[in-house]
């Protein structure tokens, strides 16, 4: 049995001895090791201390995780002889058996002919994709304005960004500040198992989105291998968002991280992600990442910001200083260097036009680089079904234009949360509320009562958007509202 | 014009890698040297956003590259269509009745 | 700017002419809207096929094998001799094959009818227990429709032709009946002879011209798959099941499996692709070999295929505008028959006359209500 390495036995705020399932046993490449029921593939492997989940197809450069949200495909495995999974979204199972891949696959030898099955099918009223915290809000405001809801998430479990909230939320009390993310996502999964009329698909990818006569459609698959039929009046898209990548040398390399893998890691599965960090981007994903691995025993060496200022909050920043590491602004990553994972990064200072100044390089000792560099809106249904798209740099990239009360170009489509603009979780929250309300008095199941409350939620987004943060989202939403 | 977070000029662009399929900056940049900018073209030339992700992830690092190199504005640049499946699917999942 | 002939449509038949044409000294400008080979030629399935029903199109077609070949060595792009290969599963279907097969003969194309045996040693992952035969044709193949239309595009200006990307044609100008130019988006070009190549355009051409006689030629909606890529060498030849939804597949130079099926929309421009087209490609493919089922379809797309009434093209010269020309219509074979189009186009051109049977492809035979036997279209 390999070693336990990576896993937290002690963290301030989780506690995930209490937490962990089952213990298990899976087999990589013929080797047993430890995992628990509830945890992701790469999660159980991260733990064991394996990184290298495979190799590219041309060159056979080493494969690691790097969105742990099942988006970038750089963790496919083959997993009881089934090759390409996305082992970062598919849960462990006893006995399993997992391979790195290397090549391209050959084909196994001839089965049977196929039977063909009609497809399930499940109707509602209203389908919602995505279940972070705007899909959550649509959910439950939709199903108390009387629709009948379908939420479908691709990831094992609900609560979206939020399940790796490990810190206190900001903004207004009716908006859960002050309480952490984690137990943000806890209550509104509460919640919406509590209504009768919210039924849940989880390890569920919606894979298309269509008009189909009077309804919407929309083609999800559950488990890599059942196709689900969704069908209903209208359909909200609120599937977040995807972490930017920046070019750099050797940025392929196992070890450079999106900084939502991290959490994930280390916040939903109690996984160390490496011992020595340097963290790109300081705004306020890389300040409180850097915080967390702090918090989990992990050695920050420094942050690297390209920017002459610092992004996020100065509470965050201060203190993060306060702990001893070092903000680096007007410096850049120039490479990751190390042969199978990454074991140094180079960073230099750089000038005006974003040139690297000689003499400044300064190398770090480290085993994980985390990319806080932004994010960008999910909006690829959106872009397939053929909303009208806009690029707009104030939001993350490009986005949908939307009314509202987030209805977008095609009627009975609505958006919400990150995907419609990349923000926060109290916005999404609000702004999953008013799709959901929307969506309901469009097909006509909630009175105009419902009017109010939509009111209600677009008074509380103008007030939390009115502060200094508020203002580029403002600029954004501007270009991207029509009514 | 656009910012690209990093000094391009100092790096060796056979190492960075702008898909996860082993299409390298140079290659991109290779193309762009021949006047080739749209994106499409791009895509078939070097197969770069036709793997696995198909494009999903990378083309976005593709379109900012073109705007630097080009100095254009990322809103100039075309994005290819988003097709359907949105993720990759299994062919005997996708073969069923009506 | 002036050119003496001016190609509307920047596709493969567009280029192929192109380079036909400035080969003869030709002094030849082609126009195309968005960049060459947008329309349908790179939406295309990459097969290049003799197994016709006709003996014109198989005449052409065997033509056109040669010039694929030579040129694929003089240029340097792939083609690749693998075969075509169809499935047959009933007495019917081998008759008619058998038919097929001795007209193939008599003009030199060597296909034979083979065993289900024989054809699972081709292909070893097929699942032959519905086959009871097949028609097999070695000298079929395949090329890469993209670096196929570059090399073509760049021999042609090596020899002087003009390309103007992202240049449309807006209209016509002719003058009691003689052509004087036409009209694009930057600016006009004087020309007396212009050549419709538009393919699933071409009715917008031709009003352009204003031609006084009807070419019905319509757009529909096709589509096509790929796969993740595989080992190479698992499927070399192009694979045909009419039973199974007119499917054809085959591996490309990249490792994917790629191909489609006959599920058909128009007319119409609309270019979205279809829950239905998945699902029905992917009853037909797992049904034709079943463990391509474990494969992950990674993208679809949509394409037209420009379709007349008997499924052959329109080919020829419009006698009542002074020069005008046409080559489209070309519905799922455009791609293969390209190089002998082009050949026989030119000949007709700059000699009045050609060897290839291009009678056939008369475009005033709609007008006169004599269609062709309808040629034999995959997908
Ligand atoms: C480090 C960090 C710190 C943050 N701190 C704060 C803070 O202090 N305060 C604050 O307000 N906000 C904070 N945020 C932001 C907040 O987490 C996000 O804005 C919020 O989670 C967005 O919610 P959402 O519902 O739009 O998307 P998400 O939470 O991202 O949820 C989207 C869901 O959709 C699913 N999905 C996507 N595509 C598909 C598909 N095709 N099929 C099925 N399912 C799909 C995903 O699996 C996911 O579960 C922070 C974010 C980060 C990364
Ligand atoms: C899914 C699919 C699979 C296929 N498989 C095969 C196959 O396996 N083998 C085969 O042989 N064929 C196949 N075909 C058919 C083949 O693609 C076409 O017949 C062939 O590409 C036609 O070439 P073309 O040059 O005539 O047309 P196109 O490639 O469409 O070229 C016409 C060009 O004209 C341009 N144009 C239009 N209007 C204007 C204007 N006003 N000004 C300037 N330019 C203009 C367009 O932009 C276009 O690029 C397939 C087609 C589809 C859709
Ligand atoms: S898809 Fe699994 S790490 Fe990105
Ligand atoms: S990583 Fe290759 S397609 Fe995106």
């Amino acid at each position: 049995m390999l070693v336990k390495l990576m896993r937290l036995t002690e963290h301030p705020i989780l506690n995930f001895q209490e937490k962990r399932g089952r213990k298990i046993t899976i087999y990589f490449e013929g080797q047993p090791i430890e995992a628990y029921e509830g945890e992701t593939i790469v999660m159980a492997l991260h733990a064991a201390g394996i990184r290298v989940l495979g190799y590219s197809v041309h060159k056979h450069r080493p494969r690691g995780l790097f969105c742990a949200i099942g988006k970038c495909a750089s963790c496919l495995m083959t997993v009881n002889g089934i090759p390409n999974v996305r082992t970062c979204i598919t849960l462990v199972e006893d006995g399993m058996k997992i391979e790195r891949q290397k090549d391209k696959p050959k084909l196994p030898p001839t089965v049977k002919p196929p039977k063909f099955k009609e497809a399930k099918k499940v109707s509602g009223d209203i389908v919602i994709i995505g279940g972070g915290p705007a899909g959550l809000m649509a959910a439950i405001n939709a199903a108390d304005a009387g629709a009948k809801v379908i939420l479908l998430d691709e990831n094992p479990m609900l609560g979206g960004q939020l399940v790796k909230q490990t810190h206190k939320f900001f903004g207004k009390r009716e908006q859960f500040a002050g309480v952490r993310g984690v137990k943000i996502a806890e209550i509104l999964e509460e919640e919406v198992r509590k209504r009768e009329n919210i039924e849940i698909f989880l390890e569920t990818s919606a894979i298309m989105l269509l008009q189909d006569g009077d309804e919407k459609l929309v083609v999800g698959v559950r488990k890599n291998k059942e196709l689900i039929e969704f069908r209903g009046k209208a359909v909200i898209v609120a599937t977040g968002a995807m972490e930017k990548m920046i070019p750099f040398e050797g940025n392929d390399l196992p070890g450079v991280y999106g900084a939502g893998a991290i959490q994930t890691l280390m916040n939903t599965y109690g996984v160390k992600p490496g011992d020595r960090v340097l963290i790109v981007g300081a705004g306020n994903v890389g300040l409180i990442l850097a915080y967390q691995l702090i918090q989990a025993g992990v050695d920050v060496k420094a942050i690297v910001e390209a920017m002459p200022k610092i992004g996020g909050y100065f509470v965050h920043a201060a203190k993060i200083r306060r702990l001893g590491v070092p903000i680096l602004t007007r410096h850049t990553i120039l490479r990751a260097e190390g042969k199978e994972k990454v074991e140094r990064a180079v960073v230099a200072q750089i000038d005006e036009k974003w040139r690297s100044i000689p003499g400044t390089e300064k190398v770090f000792d480290v085993d994980v680089i985390a990319l806080a560099v932004g994010l960008r809106p999910s909006i690829e249904l959106l872009h397939q079904v053929g909303c009208q798209i806009k690029y707009v740099p104030e939001l993350g990239g490009h986005v949908v234009i939307r009314d509202s009360r987030m209805e977008t170009t095609i009627k009975g489509i609505f958006v919400a949360g990150d995907s419609a603009g990349i923000e926060e979780a109290t916005t999404a929250m609000l702004e999953g509320k008013i799709a959901g309300i929307a969506a309901a008095l469009e097909i006509g199941t909630a009175s105009s009562e419902w009017f109010k409350e939509i009111e209600k939620a677009q008074k509380e987004l103008d007030e939390f958007r009115a502060g200094p943060f508020g203002r580029k989202v403002l600029e954004g939403i501007k270009k991207v509202v029509v009514e | 014009m656009i910012k690209l977070n990093i000094d391009l000029e100092k790096v060796n662009p056979e190492e960075v890698f702008i898909c996860g399929c082993d299409v390298t900056l140079k290659d991109i940049l290779d193309l762009i040297d021949q006047g080739i900018t749209d994106i499409q073209l791009i895509k078939r030339l070097t197969h770069v956003g036709m793997g696995f992700c198909q494009g999903r992830y990378c083309i976005d690092t593709v379109a900012q590259v073109i705007a630097w190199k080009t100095e254009k504005d990322l809103k100039e640049i075309k994005l290819p269509d988003a097709r359907m499946p949105v993720r990759p699917v299994k062919m005997k999942v996708m073969a069923n009745e009506k | 700017m002036r050119s003496e002939i001016v190609i509307i449509g920047g596709g493969i038949i567009g280029v192929t002419l192109a380079h036909e044409l400035a080969k003869r000294g030709e002094q030849v400008t082609v126009l195309e809207k968005k960049y060459i080979g947008s329309g349908s030629t790179f939406r295309c399935g990459t097969g290049i096929r003799q197994q016709f029903t006709d003996e014109a199109n198989i005449k052409v077609m065997k033509r056109s094998v040669e010039l694929w070949k030579k040129y694929s060595e003089e240029f340097g792009f792939p083609f690749k001799q693998t075969g075509y290969l169809f499935l047959l599963y009933d007495d019917e279907e081998v008759r008619e094959f058998k038919r097929n097969i001795k007209l193939q003969n008599k003009f030199g194309v060597p296909t034979r009818l083979i065993t289900p045996e024989e054809a699972k040693e081709i292909v070893p992952i097929l699942d032959i227990s519905e086959v009871v035969a097949a028609s097999w044709n070695p000298t079929d193949g395949k090329a890469d429709p993209f670096f196929a239309t570059t090399a073509f595009a760049r021999e042609a200006e090596k020899l002087g032709a003009k390309i103007f990307e992202y240049t449309e044609a807006k209209d016509i100008i002719v003058e009691n009946g003689e052509i004087r130019g036409v009209k694009t988006n930057k600016g006009i070009i004087k020309t007396e002879i212009v050549i419709n190549a538009a393919n699933a355009w071409a009715k917008l051409i031709n009003a352009m011209a204003k031609i006084p006689i009807k070419i019905p030629i319509e757009p529909y909606k096709h589509q096509g798959v790929i796969t993740q890529p595989l080992k190479g060498g698992e499927i070399n030849p192009m694979i045909i099941s009419l039973k199974y939804n007119d499917a054809y597949l085959t591996q490309t130079e990249h490792g994917g499996i790629i191909g489609g099926v006959g599920v058909e929309y128009g007319p119409t421009y609309d270019l979205t692709p279809t829950y239905e087209f998945l699902r029905e490609v992917s009853k037909a493919f797992t049904k034709i070999i079943p463990v391509l089922g474990e494969l992950l379809i990674l993208r679809t797309w949509a394409g037209f295929y420009a379709k007349t009434p008997d499924s052959n093209p329109a080919i020829g010269r419009i006698e009542e505008i002074n020069e005008f020309y046409i080559a489209a219509g070309f519905s799922g074979h455009g791609f293969m028959m390209a190089p002998a189009v082009a050949e026989m186009l030119a000949d007709l051109i700059t000699r009045g006359k050609t060897e290839l049977p291009i009678e056939w492809y008369d475009p005033y035979r709609f007008e006169r209500g004599e269609l062709r036997e309808t040629a034999l279209q995959m997908g």
